[in-house]
């Protein structure tokens, strides 16, 4: 075994390798055809084609019928190469929601999402992954099963999946729409060439499959924003003086003086209004919460070796993070300014193929876990030998297929929202799994019925809020007593609702329609509605709480499983 | 559980989360909340105000101390009480 162990951890090494070697290659070509002004388009449509098939080729070099390695890389991932696949898929959501990389040019406005996105990691690693890890589950619905039963294990998955389809949509919407913009190409070959990869990355090899190729993308990542970096250090274009927030030319001075990558204050970066600082509070808080509920990030963790590797996975993971955090304000700075991008195309092709990596990290997690959830037998990886384990690998990987089928065809079609799916997505896992999951571990007095009342509560009361303000919001301030959000600069409301209400125009608009004026713009308490997860977190974790007291002791047999969850246990069979 | 074992183990590990969480807690609520005064420092070197630099850069850096010293003392009690530890 440990030689296999030490097998997968070389394998994944060469790729990475392989794929910087590769990717360095074709950049070193690139910087002098392109400087001469020769074969831009091509440059830009090389560099980002490349990466994408290196992604196939890591997926492909990975892939296995073999169910342990199928569905949990066989639990021989090394805490350093888990953490590194977490953190590329980490970076999809932190250059995605709102607009590109608006997390780094927003100064204070994107803050939230960078205190949010990786103080969760601290909640998952300290409260609930190595306990996971321990207990043999396989997915976090599997979790739910063994720890309250099937019902509330069929509850959480049919939750989960619904966060994970607007993660999924929201992300490949946004980014496929602004990978077409960037290399000026049509969105839907956009959209068909990055769902084939991300089918091809997780659809050979599951979980093993998964981890390769997202190893290969934070290569990619990384190798890639270093490039803009120093492309930009060397040649520096003319920054649009209406530029808010620079991280970049701040960077490259202080970088030149010898003292680091640290971006310097600017306008942006001074907090707006007390009231401001304190309302962004809710949505840190759902997107941390969330980030320790979400099944594709849970899903790392739960393929290293033991549960120390478990917690240390939390530590690589934020190293990587932290990385990409001084390396990627260059891209988001490329990335925000059209002139940039017509200069060079190296430029072009390394936006795209970064803005491609990160995406195509989140979706294949996502893909895999969300044909994991449905799947049924879903505690525990099946045997090798088990009669069930073929036919559930084939089920697997039909999941996969309709599901990347699925979404592709509603970003094709549908208007998304890509930066509120998102939010609603944290939100709504937050609401629906949080409570349940630690108090669980932590409680051994949390009854099923508890447990399945909060979850249903907290999750529903979330889903309510959002379909309420996104497309009900006359109705909400009509009946419900919701008023206009305030602009967190001025405090001033962002919409007149009195007027608009009195305007006998809105009855005849569709109150659903993106053209209400109103939509995601009212609230109870100033609360915008990506923030919905707080009244889910609140009301979940009293219900769980009230429902359990009230409830019978849990059995003597669920106690000794509880117990058992907290002492770490060596070898401990998968 | 009546093993003593267990439960001096358990009583170990529920207290260290308890003194992580409560730094998290500081770190990811209380510097949102604290910014201004924060801002009013401003750190040598760098020339930043301690609010903006600990709600950027700062925060994956100091989640990441914090991990690790959480999983190094995780990791010591376990050893302490089970021989295998968590490995």
């Amino acid at each position: 075994m440990a030689l296999l162990r030490s097998e997968f951890s070389d394998q994944l090494r060469r790729i990475c390798g392989g794929c910087a070697l590769a990717f360095l290659l074709c950049i070193i070509v690139a910087v002098p055809l392109d400087a001469r002004g020769i074969g831009g388009r091509l440059a830009a449509t090389i560099i980002t084609l490349l990466p994408l098939a290196l992604y196939c080729a890591a997926g492909l070099a990975t892939s296995t019928a073999n169910p342990p390695e199928f569905h949990i890389a066989d639990r021989r991932v090394s805490a350093g190469f888990a953490g590194m696949a977490a953190a590329a898929q980490w970076s999809a959501p932190a250059l995605l929601l709102a607009a590109p990389g608006s997390l780094f040019v927003a100064g204070y406005d994107g803050r939230p999402m960078l205190i949010g996105l990786t103080a969760g990691y601290v909640l998952l690693v300290v409260l609930i992954a190595p306990f996971m890890r321990n207990c043999g589950a396989r997915t976090l619905a599997g979790f739910i099963v063994m720890r309250y039963g099937t019902v509330a294990g069929l509850i959480a998955a049919a939750m989960l999946f619904t966060c994970s389809v607007l993660f999924m949509t929201a992300v490949l919407a946004t980014a496929v729409a602004f990978i077409a913009r960037v290399l000026a190409t049509d969105a839907r070959i956009v959209l068909v060439i990055g769902i084939a990869v991300v089918l091809l990355c997780t659809i050979v090899g599951g979980m093993a499959s998964v981890i390769a190729s997202q190893a290969a993308q934070y290569t990619v990542l990384l190798i890639g924003s270093l490039a803009v970096f120093f492309l930009l250090a060397a040649k520096p274009f003319d920054a649009p003086t209406e530029a808010p927030y620079d991280p970049v030319m701040e960077a490259v001075n202080i970088l030149v003086q010898g003292l680091g990558l640290v971006p310097a204050p600017s306008p942006r970066s001074v907090p707006f209004h007390v009231s401001a600082t304190v309302g962004n509070l809710e949505f840190i808080i759902c997107l941390m919460a969330g980030t320790a509920s979400l099944p594709h990030i849970i899903m790392h963790p739960l393929t290293t070796r033991s549960v120390d590797d478990a917690r240390k996975w939390g530590a690589w993971s934020l190293l990587f993070i932290t990385i990409l955090v001084f390396a990627l304000p260059s891209y988001v700075r490329i990335a925000s300014s059209a002139a940039a991008l017509e200069s060079s195309g190296i430029m072009t092709g390394l936006v795209a193929a970064i803005a491609a990596s990160a995406t195509a990290a989140a979706a294949s997690a996502l893909l895999f876990t969300m044909a994991a959830t449905l799947t049924p037998g879903i505690q525990r990886a099946p045997e090798r030998a088990s009669a069930v384990a073929k036919p559930r690998i084939l089920l697997a990987r039909g999941l996969m297929i309709i599901i990347a089928a699925g979404t592709g065809y509603a970003v094709a079609t549908q208007p998304l929202e890509g930066a509120s799916m998102l939010a609603w997505s944290f939100s709504l896992a937050a609401a629906g799994l949080f409570p349940a999951l630690v108090l669980g571990i932590w409680w051994e007095r949390v009854t099923t019925a508890g447990a399945v009342l909060g979850m249903l509560s907290g999750f529903s009361i979330s889903l309510f809020y959002v379909v309420l303000t996104r497309y009900f919001p006359q109705a909400a301030i009509a009946e419900l007593g919701m008023t206009a959000l305030s602009d967190p600069a001025s405090g001033r409301p962002l919409v007149e609702a009195a007027r608009i209400l009195a305007d006998p125009g809105w009855h005849a608009d569709v109150p659903a329609s993106l053209a209400n004026p109103l939509a995601s713009k009212v609230g109870w308490f100033n609360v915008g509605n990506e923030a919905c997860g707080i009244f889910g977190l609140a009301f979940g974790f009293a219900v769980t709480i009230a429902v359990s007291l009230m409830g019978k002791k849990p059995s003597a047999e669920k106690q000794e499983l509880i117990e058992s969850i907290r002492i770490p246990r060596a070898g401990r069979p998968d | 559980m009546a093993d003593p074992n267990a439960l001096s183990h358990w009583r170990r590990t529920k207290k260290l989360m308890l003194v992580t969480i409560g730094a998290w807690g500081v770190l990811s609520v209380g510097v949102p909340i604290l910014l201004l005064p924060l801002n009013l420092l401003n750190v040598p070197y760098l020339d930043l105000p301690l609010g903006f630099l600990m709600s950027t850069q700062g925060a994956p850096i100091a989640f990441l101390i914090l991990i690790s010293l959480f999983a190094r003392r995780q990791d010591r009690i376990d050893r302490d009480h089970f021989s295998t530890g968590g490995q």
